[in-house]
Order: C-alpha cells, then structure tokens, then sequence
C-alpha cells in the first residue's frame, strides 16, 4: 500500500512541473515581414512588438524579399502551434496560398502593408491593415498645391513653361502602395490644374541606394532643368537628396520658408525623412501613421485571439475586412 | 509475489527467461528508436533536399518571370518617351522590334488601346490585328491594372505548341490614356527551366493556377487528376506523397509576380528503398542478436545448473550407497558453486572423520573391557599356587616345588606376553598345560590330562587364555570331590578358516536347564554370574567380530564337552 503510495506521488512529482510549465502560456504570433532591411518596416514591427510584447509570443521572420522564403517560414511556423499569422507579403499576388493554408488549419490571418488583391479575401477571418495609399498620394498632391500655389510664372517653374518637370520614384512595379501613392497624387495634381511633364519614373525598389544612382542618370540627362521628384517613400526620396547632396546641388536650408532648387517629396516620415525635412532637404513627407498602424494590427490581433467581435473595433473597417490608417501631411514647421 | 512466481521453476528457465524478455524489450527499443530516427530523419532530408530542388527551380522560373517584368517596367518607363500620334507610333514600333530582335524569347510584343482594342503598336507590322476582348489575358490586364498577368496559350495555328503570354495594363502620361502591353513569349525557354533539373523517373514541375487548374505541366501522359488532389490538401509545402505507382515528394510554392503556384514533384522512391534496406538488416541484426543471444543464455544457464546437478547426484550416490563412502565431487564450474562442492566435500571428510573417530573409540573401548575381563583370572589362583608352592617346600617336596615355580613362571609369562592380546595356539596351549601342571601337584594328581593338537594349527593365533578358565571349571565344578579318576582331554584343531578348540571332562556334567542359563547369561553384560565361560565368550566374540562361537554339550554323570571355534584372523 505504502509502495503503490509512493510511486503515485512521484509520478504526481514528475508530471505536476511539466502541467505547469505548459499550463496559461502567450500564444504564438507569427509575423512575417518582407524585408529586414526596409526603414518603415522595421519601425512598424518594433511598434507592433512593443503593443503586443507582454499579451503574445512574436516570432518575427524576415524573409528578405523572397516570397518562396517567406512561404517557408510561415510553414515553419505553422508547425508550432500557432494562434495567429500576420503576413507582410513581398509578393501581393502569392496571398491566395497563404489565405488557403490558414483556412485549412483555422487560424485567423492579418495582413500588413501590402494589400492583397481584392479577390483573395474572401475568407472570412482575413483582414488587412494598412496605409491608406490613395490618400497618402492626395495628401502628396495637397503640400505640393500649397507650396506651388499657381506655380505658373513662380520660382518653381524653373524653366518658366507652365509645366511641372517631373521624375518619379516608384517603390516596386506592382506594389499596390506605390501605384495608388503615384496614381493619386498625380491625379490629384490634375485635379488642381496643374500639367505635369514627366520626364522619368524609375522603379527603385524602395531603396535609398538605388534611387541614389538613379537620380544620377537623371541629373545627367535633364541636370537643372528637373523642378519635382516624386517619391513613393522617403528612403527613395533621401536617395536623390543623397546624389544631389553629394553634386553640391542641394544645401541645408535653416530658414523655416521652402526655398530649394529641387522639391522633393515622400512618404512615411521615417525618422531619416523627418531629419531631412528638418534640414530642409526635401520638402515634406506624408506620415505613413506606423503608430497607429501598429496599434491597430496589435489589437486586431487580441481582438481575432480571443475571438471578440468586430463590431467595437475602434478603427473603421471598410470593406468588411480591410483597415486603413490615414496619413497625415509632415512639414519643415511640424518638427519640434 | 515475485518469490512465488520463481519459486517453484528451474533455475536455468528462470535465467534464460528474464534475460531474454530484456534482451528482447532492450532490442525491440534500440529497434523502435534507431528505425523512427532514421525514417525521421530521411524524412527531413527528402524534405530538405526537394525543397532545396524544387526552391532552385522556383527560383529560376522567378528569375525568368521577373526579368520580364523588368522589360515591361522598361518599356512603361519608355513609352512616355513616345509620342502617340500617326508618326509616332511608327517610332515605338520600331523601338519594340529592337527589343524583340534583342531578346530571342519573346516573340512579339502589342500594344492594345484599353478603349478600343484596337492595336496601337506591334512589333512586327504583319500582325495588327485588334486584341480579342474576350481572351483572359485581355480581360484580367483590364481588371487590375497593378498587375502583370501570365497565361499560357496554344499557338493560333494549333499542334501541342503552346507560348506564354503576359499583359499588362499601363498608362502612360498620366493621362486616363490606358493601353494593354502585351508580351508573346517562346515556350521553350519555360519548358528547357526545368528540364536541366533531375528529378527521377516521373518527375515533373505542374503549374496550377489559383483554382488549381493545370495551366502547364512536364508530366508527359498520365492522370492529373490524382495529382491536383494532392496539390489541393497541400496548398503549399512539401509532402510525400504515392502517386501513379511512384514515391512522390510535392513541393508547393507560389510563383512570385504571378497568381500561379508550382508543384515540383521528385522521384523518392530511392529513399524509400534506403529506408527498407535500413528495416530489413535493422531486423536482420536485431534476429542475430536475439539468437545469439538465447544461445549465450542458454550456455550460462547450463554453466550454472550443471554442476549443481552433478553436486545434487554426488549427494544422491551418497544417499543411496550401502555403506558410507567418501567420494570427493570435483566439479570446475562457478566460483560459487566450486566452493560449494569444496564445503560439501568438506562436509563428508568430516562426517568420515567422526566415523573413524567412533569407530576408533569402540575399538580402545573394547579393548579395555578385554583387558578388564583378562585380569579377572589372575589372584585367587595365585594365592593358591603360592601356598601350594609353600606347603610343598615345608614338607621337603623341593622337586615338585620346582616343577610347580617353573610352571608358574612359564604361565605368567605367556599370561602377560608382553600385553599382547594374541598369541599363538602353541603358546596357548602350553599356558593350559602349565596350569594342568600346577593344579595337578596341587590336587594331588587327582585327575588325568591330555593335550593335543593339530601340527598346522600350532602357528595360527589366538584370542589368549581362553583354555585356562574352562579347564579351570572343570578341575573346580567337574572333577573335585570326584572318586574315581577324573580326565580332561583338551584339543585344538583347525578346520578351514577356523580353529576349533574342545576341552572335554568326565565330570558330572550339566543339565540342559543349566546349560542354557549359561548360554543365555552370555549376551548380559551385567551379570557376573559363570564369570569364566562368559568372559571368554564375550572376548572371543569381540576378538572375532562376532565370528566365532561357543558350545556346550553335557551328559549329567558322563562328562561335558566345550568348544569354542574362532575364526582365524
């Protein structure tokens, strides 16, 4: 009796640690960006992580702009027992895959940042959140209404033809951000009159490097006669600050008046971008709000882990599953 | 519980038992693990190595894909370089067959008006015919303008020739002017992508689309149907899978800039293969070492249990002798069991020693009763004789009185022959006759007396003075107070293994009552009752070892007759 005693409570012994160790654990996130590289990413996923960190287990993945990679990971990670999987896909097309395994194995789906096409949705616990590109682009074209005014005869036509002498850095070709940014934005400017002449569109990949060497084919070809370089985000617009920088062409400007040769413009107010606007270099950034957006994936998150319904989310949901965060015009005299 | 359990089985089975049911369980765990292990792990390494393949060969279809998408992005670039009017088309046209010249995979390159279809620009002036509306391609590049779409088409002019297409819709200027790009591309570029890959016997690559349509696949024949399937409960990842008689691991990968997904199927049959070679000489050795294994039992069982047989059968031969034998067992086996055999064997020396021991002790007893009995003859007779000796020296009778010393000396010393308990029937016979000598002086020659004996019977010896007390019996209770003459007539005699000696008087002889009152005070040891006859009987008998014997005959007023027969030692 003693025995059969004994051994019962040592089994109880052995076994009670591994039912506590297991017992209210954080359940796990996947979250896949598509870049570790990419300035806006990474301050987006620090936010997110900084909400989320004491409610969830974030096993984040770069994926280093393979979607292949980016499938791996994730599959990876649905071995683990995953709660959740947040996708910041690189390539928007390869979403009806990843929708179709999360629906196989049940779990929710947020995505991030890059938009899906519409017709990989359709599932029902899919979501995204993000930027709201069109009114990125308009508020783009809205600082630059206000700094040109009738731009016609002013210092900015620089050739005096009427006409705004454009290039434009394009983030990726087929990324639904940069398409709708510029699309907008230079419809937008149409809206207010103005006649654009585009004299390039170069597609930099979102980086500050290759836009760099882009602008220096520009400058070769059109030199002073560029008056607007228009840029998806602010690491391509720092990019052609950088060449023009480097050709002496573009100075520091303390004065809280906009004065420079080239007006430059981008999107996201990454902490670089806000400097440079500071500094005079470019003109003005849209907030690509990465707070806000981090807030509400860090909550739509706890809202599809604990099952809550949708219907007091605090952001709007349009689209019955798609969240977009508004962005908001960053100027020289917004920066303490 | 256990104790009961093994109580009542033979040693040998119980080893042979318990060493195989841990024998076995140990074989059947290192089986189990060694087996999932290694199936574990060339699962993963059939898993890793077609994902490896089938990633290399996703890569080159992206690289392929995306290198025209760059020459699309290229010319979207460019075209606002154009000017769209009845010359200028001409400039981009001209600006499109350099770039096919350039690039042998593509075959043709159109520009369409979104609005109209009609054909704006081609790359070659031969076909400018306006774009089928209700083609996929057409539609799709109309329906989301941000991306480029990919179909495989059949050649206009049939056969199995098939070419890639990819359209796109563009806008150039900014303007709402809207056309549709589109590239006609050689489909042997996208077939050759994979052929340089080995993927075994029936390995091919299978495009599906996102309704897991088959839009392209290098299987030659064979159903597709069963494969689809298996691409569908996938979705994406790898997995092997049996399909048309093959092992099949299935890579599902999407391919990027497109809504397609690949499906690289490789040939594992040879791993599989690995994996049963590696079960069967897994069983193969686990087999040998369960045989060895119960031979090796076997063997250590019989080590031990054999030289405890031949110790138990020692022991039975023991149990079963007659008389108490001291066989040493030798037995070389275990150390344990060679010490028990010593203590057993030390066990029987010592029983045997007690045995010498006892016997030893019967033998010093019984030679103490003999010389206790023996010293009962003596001092009467020698007082006696002694007086006798007196008396005739008084009355002058010097030479009788010699004669009677002599024989006196003569008796005692054959009485004491050096403590000696055996003598010669000589010597016992000439001790009776100086007896005879001394009590027939003392008597007065009142009785006669013969003595005689068997040449060969002289030599051989005897139990001492047995004689002596008979004839001592008969002068005393036979012959005294008799009137006429009395005789005594001794003899010795041998007849065979025995000497037989009779002493034979004229006395009054005994009843048969008497006689075996006598014969039956013998075998009493207490009574001191005829102290002579059973003195003798009792000495003889030990003397022999019981094989001798003593009888009396009597005939009242004739005479008796004694006879006692040793056995000649």
């Amino acid at each position: 009796m003693k025995k059969v005693l004994s051994i019962v409570l040592l089994c109880v012994l052995i076994v009670l640690p591994l039912l506590v160790s297991c017992a209210p654990q954080k359940p796990i996130v996947g979250f896949f960006v598509y870049d570790e590289n990419d300035t806006y990413m990474g301050e987006l996923t620090a936010k997110v992580k900084a909400e989320v960190d004491s409610k969830v287990n974030l096993d984040i993945k770069y994926a280093s702009r393979s979607q292949s990679v980016q499938n791996r990971q994730i599959l990876d990670n649905l071995k683990q027992n995953t709660a959740l999987i947040a996708v910041n896909l690189v390539d928007r097309l390869s979403a009806s895959s990843i929708v179709e395994k999360c629906e196989q194995q049940k779990l929710p789906l947020v995505f991030f940042n890059r938009e899906p096409l519409d017709g990989d949705m359709s599932s029902s616990r899919v979501y995204y959140v993000g930027a709201n590109a069109d009114n990125q682009g308009i508020l783009q074209a809205e600082m630059l209404n206000n700094l040109f005014g009738e731009f016609v005869n002013t210092a900015y036509d620089k050739n005096g033809d009427g006409k705004i002498q454009t290039i434009i850095f394009k983030g990726e070709q087929g990324h639904q951000d940069a398409e709708k940014r510029t699309k907008s934005c230079l419809n937008e400017l149409k809206n207010y009159g103005y006649s654009i002449d585009i004299l390039g569109v170069t597609v930099a990949d979102w980086s500050r490097n290759k836009a760099e060497s882009a602008m220096q084919d520009y400058d070769k070809l059109f030199g002073e006669s560029i008056e607007l370089i228009l840029c998806n985000n602010d690491d391509m617009a720092l990019g052609a600050v950088d060449f023009l920088k480097g050709a002496g062409k573009l100075k520091e400007e303390s004065a809280s008046d906009f004065h420079q040769d080239y007006v430059i413009v981008g999107v996201d107010a990454t902490e670089a971008g806000l400097k440079a606007v500071k500094d005079g270099y470019m003109y003005g950034t849209v907030l690509n709000d990465s707070l806000t957006q981090s807030k509400a994936i860090a909550l739509l998150m706890q809202y599809l882990l604990q099952n809550k319904d949708l219907q007091n989310f605090p952001y709007t949901i349009t689209n019955r599953n798609y969240i977009y965060i508004d962005g908001k015009i960053i100027l020289k005299y917004d920066i303490k | 519980m256990n104790k009961r359990l093994f109580r009542s089985y033979p040693i040998g089975l119980i080893i042979v038992v318990s060493c195989l049911v841990v024998v076995t369980l140990l074989v059947l765990s290192i089986f189990t693990v060694s087996y999932t292990n290694f199936t574990k792990n060339t699962a993963e390494e059939v898993n890793f190595q077609t994902g490896e393949l089938s990633t290399q060969i996703v890569y080159n279809y992206e690289n392929y894909i995306s290198s025209v998408i760059d020459l699309s992005n290229t010319i979207q670039v460019d075209i606002n370089k154009y000017v769209f009017d009845a010359s200028g088309a001409k400039d981009f046209t001209k600006y499109l067959s350099s770039i096919v010249h350039l690039n042998s995979d593509i075959m043709g390159i159109y520009l369409y008006d979104s609005a109209t279809a009609e054909c704006m620009a081609s790359s070659s002036n031969e076909s400018t015919l306006p774009a089928d509306t209700t083609q996929g391609w057409y539609k799709s590049a109309i329906g989301d303008p941000t991306v480029h779409v990919f179909s495989i088409l059949p050649y206009e002019d049939g056969d199995n020739n098939y070419k890639l297409v990819v359209s796109k819709a563009i806008d150039y200027g900014y303007t709402d002017f809207q056309a549709i790009l589109k590239f006609e591309m050689s489909f042997s570029r996208f077939v050759s992508l994979v052929q340089k890959s080995n993927l075994g016997k029936n390995g091919h690559i299978t495009i599906v689309d996102p309704s897991y349509n088959i839009v392209y696949t290098s299987l030659p024949t064979g159903d597709a149907s069963i494969e689809t399937e298996a691409i569908q409960k996938l979705i994406l990842g790898t997995q092997t899978v049996f399909i048309n008689g093959n092992n099949m691991s299935i890579n599902v990968d999407t391919l990027t800039n497109t809504k397609w997904r690949i499906c690289v199927f490789i040939n594992v049959d040879m791993l599989i293969e690995i994996e049963q070679q590696f079960l069967l000489s897994l069983i193969f050795v686990s087999v040998i070492v369960l045989i060895v294994g119960t031979a090796l039992f076997l063997y250590i069982s019989r080590l031990i249990t054999k030289p405890i047989k031949q110790l138990e059968n020692a022991m039975q031969r023991i149990e079963h002798a007659d008389y108490f034998k001291t066989e040493e067992v030798s037995i070389y086996a275990s150390k344990e069991v060679e010490s028990l055999a010593k203590s057993f064997n030390q066990m029987i020396f010592k029983i045997k020693d007690l045995m010498d021991r006892v016997v030893m002790e019967q033998g010093a007893q019984r030679e103490s009763e003999l010389k206790a009995l023996q010293n009962q003859i003596n001092p009467h007779f020698l007082y006696n004789t002694l007086d006798s000796i007196t008396w005739l020296v008084q009355q002058g009778k010097n030479a009788q009185a010699e004669e009677m010393v002599v024989s006196l000396a003569r008796l005692f010393r054959i009485s004491i022959s050096k403590g000696k308990q055996v003598i010669t029937v000589k010597e016992e016979l000439d001790h009776v006759r100086n007896y005879l000598v001394i009590q027939s002086i003392r008597y007065s020659d009142s009785f006669l007396y013969t003595i005689s004996a068997d040449e060969n019977a002289l030599a051989c010896k005897t139990m001492k003075l047995i004689l002596q007390p008979i004839v001592e019996n008969c002068i005393y209770h036979g012959l005294k107070n008799k009137i006429d003459i009395g005789k005594i007539d001794i003899c010795a005699k041998k007849e065979g293994e025995y000497i037989v000696f009779t002493i034979a008087d004229n006395g009054y002889g005994m009843r048969q009552e008497k006689i075996d009152e006598l014969i039956k005070s013998f075998e009493e040891s207490n009574s001191s009752d005829g102290v002579g006859l059973k003195n003798i009987y009792q000495r003889v008998m030990l003397y022999c070892n019981k094989d001798a014997s003593l009888t009396i005959e009597s005939v009242l007023d004739e005479g008796t007759t004694i006879t006692i027969k040793e056995r000649i030692l």
